[in-house]
């Protein structure tokens, strides 16, 4: 039975699955919601995920809500096949997971709020708080700026090879570059640059943006 | 060689990897950070975690930031040893504590983490707490709670029947929460109250906990 994938194509966290999902060559199904209607806030969708919200998804009758916790699942049971996203020994593993927080605690917020501000609230018709959005502006240079110090000594953020780590800021790094006029961020640091040109062409990432259009 | 954790213990963050390691029954040194000295964001400590945050670990030749990261390694290496925190024999289990480890993660902790600042750690740097902050705070709290007491309602812990890290993440926060006004957000709701009661009264917890002195003269 083929995984499915509860959630919009175009919104960040659904993405972060379907990254993983066909970085490992996994069969899915989108099932699409329509956050504009308010469809994940409605009773049938509250019993698949209490908190509202994209994405879900329903691996037979297992079902996961999440998106981090969704490619932890991933990776490991197809840990056979594909790109290893995990790390191989103890030490890599916890590695990868420590990059993995830094995105959901260091990175996600700031990244959310200014996307927030600059983007979602005026689409809605209301006021972006724009003090608001560069107080993250400057608070990412400085999260940019350790990120930039580690990735000139490593070639990933957990290592030598490609993980769940770096794949967790392909969709709100695009996010920042194409839509919210922040690609500076990226551009002003020699190695970050040359990461994000490196895991933003990455095919599997390039299918997903596809899928998105 | 043994495991050296640097932070202290007072502080939520280092008690969430403390807690971890007497659950596993390890032996380890706690190197204390000074934080009111601003330690942890000279260059020495900068070079364990570039964030300038505690805790971090040491592990021979290994060193790790972010206390959630830590645990999850704690847990894996010594997954044979002291409670079965992960559930790494089932893939399905395995899956729900990584679940609810996210629910803390991303819908607990940043409603939480507001409450607690603004209360405990502002005083301490002579700042008045931000009464507005915190109600914003305890509204998105009481609606994370709701969700915590209908799950609570089908299982005896976040992510079965069973006692896992996910439920152990929330111990520090939660237990600086209730020695605020507002504890009654935790024992108003049935069953989450005898969650609560159940995993702060853990051995493990109880030994941490009397370092958590926040608040106390």
């Amino acid at each position: 039975m083929v995984m499915k994938v509860y959630g919009p194509v175009r919104a960040a966290c659904p993405q972060r699955v379907l990254a993983c999902l066909v970085e490992k060559g996994v069969e899915f199904e989108v099932v699409h919601v329509d956050l504009d209607s308010g469809e994940q806030k409605r009773p049938d969708f509250l019993l698949r995920q209490p908190f509202g919200q994209v994405p879900v998804v329903e691996d037979g009758d297992f079902r996961l809500f999440e998106s981090r916790a969704i490619i932890r699942y991933i990776a490991a049971k197809y840990a056979e096949q594909g790109p290893d996203l995990l790390g191989k020994s103890l030490e890599e593993k916890a590695v990868v997971d420590q990059w993995l927080e830094v995105e959901a605690h260091n990175f996600n917020e700031l990244v959310y709020t200014l996307v927030l501000q600059l983007l979602i609230l005026p689409r809605m018709g209301e006021r972006g708080d724009l003090a608001l959005a560069h107080t993250c502006e400057q608070k990412l240079e400085k999260v940019f700026d350790v990120y930039e110090q580690r990735l000139s000594k490593s070639r990933y953020l957990a290592g030598d090879s490609f993980t769940l780590a770096d794949l967790s800021h392909l969709p709100a790094i695009r996010n920042l570059v194409k839509e919210a006029g922040m690609a500076h961020l990226v551009t002003e640091r020699k190695s970050v640059s040359a990461w994000w040109e490196d895991i933003s062409n990455r095919a599997a990432w390039k299918n997903v943006i596809e899928l998105a259009a | 060689m043994a495991l050296k954790l640097h932070g202290i213990p007072m502080s939520t963050c280092t008690t969430r990897v403390l807690t971890c390691l007497h659950e596993k029954g390890l032996d380890f040194e706690l190197v204390p950070v000074n934080l009111f000295a601003g330690e942890h964001k000279q260059p020495p400590f900068l070079a364990k975690n570039p964030f300038g945050q505690i805790p971090v670990l040491e592990d021979g030749d290994l060193t790790l930031f972010e206390s959630r990261a830590i645990t999850a390694y704690l847990a894996e290496k010594y997954k044979e040893t002291g409670c079965d925190l992960l559930r790494h024999n089932d893939l399905k289990e395995a899956a729900l504590v990584k679940v609810w480890l996210e629910v803390e993660s991303q819908h607990y902790h940043p409603a939480i983490y507001q409450i607690v600042y603004q209360f405990f750690v502002l005083p301490l740097q002579g700042k008045t707490a931000d009464q507005a902050i915190i109600d914003v705070n305890l509204e998105k709290l009481g609606k994370v709670l709701d969700v915590y007491e209908a799950r609570l309602g089908t299982t005896k812990c976040l992510a079965g029947d069973f006692y896992s890290l996910a439920d152990l993440h929330h111990l520090s926060y939660t237990y600086y929460f209730m020695k605020t006004p507002w504890a009654s957000l935790i024992n108003s709701r049935p069953n989450v109250k005898t969650w609560w009661e159940d995993i702060s009264s853990r051995p493990a917890f109880k030994k941490v906990a009397e370092g958590m002195t926040f608040g106390e003269k």
